[in-house]
């Protein structure tokens, strides 16, 4: 049997449950994948999958998502727009945003942002990853559709990652029951999606700016082809953009894969086969 | 021009972000606006799209000269929603998801865009084949940016 129940879940969701539609399963090739096949034959928006284990979890472009059943949290949801997909630019901040407003509100401690789509845990003296967030849409003439995923670590898992990688278990004294957590979870993605619907990201900004791990510092930003890219971080704009303080003047950060690192970091390392989408501001 | 020609280019202007468009084929210029705006130069012909379209994301004025409409194939453009990062291929090394003369049914994937790590499905909005692939894997696009031919 799964490890949510999703009777006990709809009862941790108390007046949300409506909105959601979950299904618990023991194991799936990636909970994004299932959910496409489940909205390519009519799911409704609002429907969840959440796996214990991922054959085939996947992050950002093909990249492995690695989770083990009790030490992660791996769930995606379905949720459709009115609209094109032109107006869906920082969606994966905004759900960043509510993650972590949702996780802060558990009780939770360190919660940071990482520009665009990641979780962060700050901890005595950097930072290592809690979570990634990775969004597929689709657009037709009836609107568009997202299918957000969302693998949490509940514990750090074993082994050597490019990047510090952290459990939730370390921001919190007692890490709460599971079905708690996810209700949690969904309430701010809920919460993300329905301030996105009307006001896009703007809505979330200041909100995420308020969790983002470098505001105001000193960053690089590497993007393979391109030279880093370095200045002070300002925050983001109003559609999700990174603002950068160069000493050319603030750069606008749209597209492409980069790889954001405080200044001095030893943590360098290029991503294969990425980009960088700069504009001038 | 024929009629048929203006017909596509009025529907080009329709379907794009743009609000206005300036052809120039020989002798003959014709300027396509979205909105009533100021007439320009006399021998000019105008041919006005109705009111209350959406609002044009790009405000400039865009000139086209039909005489290097030969690189690229007649057919329909699918442009991109978003601004963002062109793949062609749903992970790096994979295989592209559509090559030039491959047939597409309308519904298919043709390729991701990524904007700040959402991926975007662009689909094709028309069966056929594919004709023509105007950008680079990897490419940064605009919106409205034509992105493939299909006829």
């Amino acid at each position: 049997m799964a490890l949510i129940e999703p009777v006990l879940l709809k009862s941790r969701l108390g007046v949300l449950a409506g909105r959601f539609d979950v299904d618990a399963l023991d194991e799936c090739d990636s909970t994004n994948s299932e959910l496409m096949r489940r909205a390519d034959r009519g799911a409704p928006s609002g429907t969840v999958v959440v796996a214990d284990r991922q054959s085939a979890g996947r992050g950002r472009r093909g990249r492995s998502w690695l989770s083990t059943a009790g030490d992660s949290l791996t769930f995606s949801v379905l949720w459709r727009f009115p609209g094109s997909a032109a107006q869906l630019g920082g969606l994966s901040l905004a759900i960043g945003a509510g993650l972590a407003e949702a996780l802060e509100q558990l009780g939770a401690a360190g919660i940071r942002v990482k520009w665009p789509n990641d979780l962060l845990l700050g901890t005595s003296d950097d930072f290592a990853k809690l979570a990634g967030i990775l969004i597929e849409s689709s657009s037709d003439r009836r609107g568009c559709q997202v299918i957000i995923g969302i693998g949490l670590n509940l514990a750090a898992p074993p082994g050597d990652f490019p990047q510090p990688v952290a459990g939730l278990d370390r921001a919190f004294a007692v890490l709460p029951e599971r079905h708690a957590l996810l209700a949690a979870l969904l309430g701010g993605v809920v919460q993300a999606l329905d301030t996105f619907a009307v006001d896009g990201f703007f809505g979330l900004k200041s909100k995420w700016q308020r969790y983002h791990a470098w505001q105001g510092l000193p960053v690089r930003v590497i993007g393979d082809g391109t030279e880093a890219l370095s200045g002070t971080c300002l925050g983001v704009d109003d559609d999700g953009a990174l603002l950068l303080a160069t000493a050319a003047g603030t750069e606008r950060i749209v597209a492409g894969d980069v790889s954001l690192r405080p200044a001095g970091s030893a943590l360098g390392v290029r991503p294969a086969g990425s980009t960088l989408g700069v504009s001038r501001a | 021009m024929d009629l048929r020609k203006l017909k596509k280019l009025i529907d080009l202007v329709q379907e794009s972000g743009i609000s206005e468009l300036e052809v120039t084929e020989g002798e003959e210029k014709v300027r396509i606006a979205k909105h009533y705006g100021a007439v320009s130069a006399a021998p000019v012909q105008h041919y006005m799209m109705p009111q209350g379209m959406p609002a044009a994301a790009a405000p400039a004025v865009s000139s086209v000269d039909l005489d290097d409409e030969d690189d690229t194939p007649e057919g329909h453009v699918v442009k991109s929603p978003m601004v963002g990062t062109f793949y062609r291929s749903p992970s790096p090394g994979a295989d592209p998801i559509v090559q030039v003369g491959q047939a597409v049914k309308q519904g298919d994937t043709l390729c991701i865009i990524e904007a700040m790590k959402l991926l975007n499905e662009i689909e094709a909005d028309v069966s056929g084949v594919v004709k023509a692939i105007l950008v680079e894997n990897g490419d940064a696009v605009e919106f409205g940016e034509p992105l493939f031919v299909i006829g």
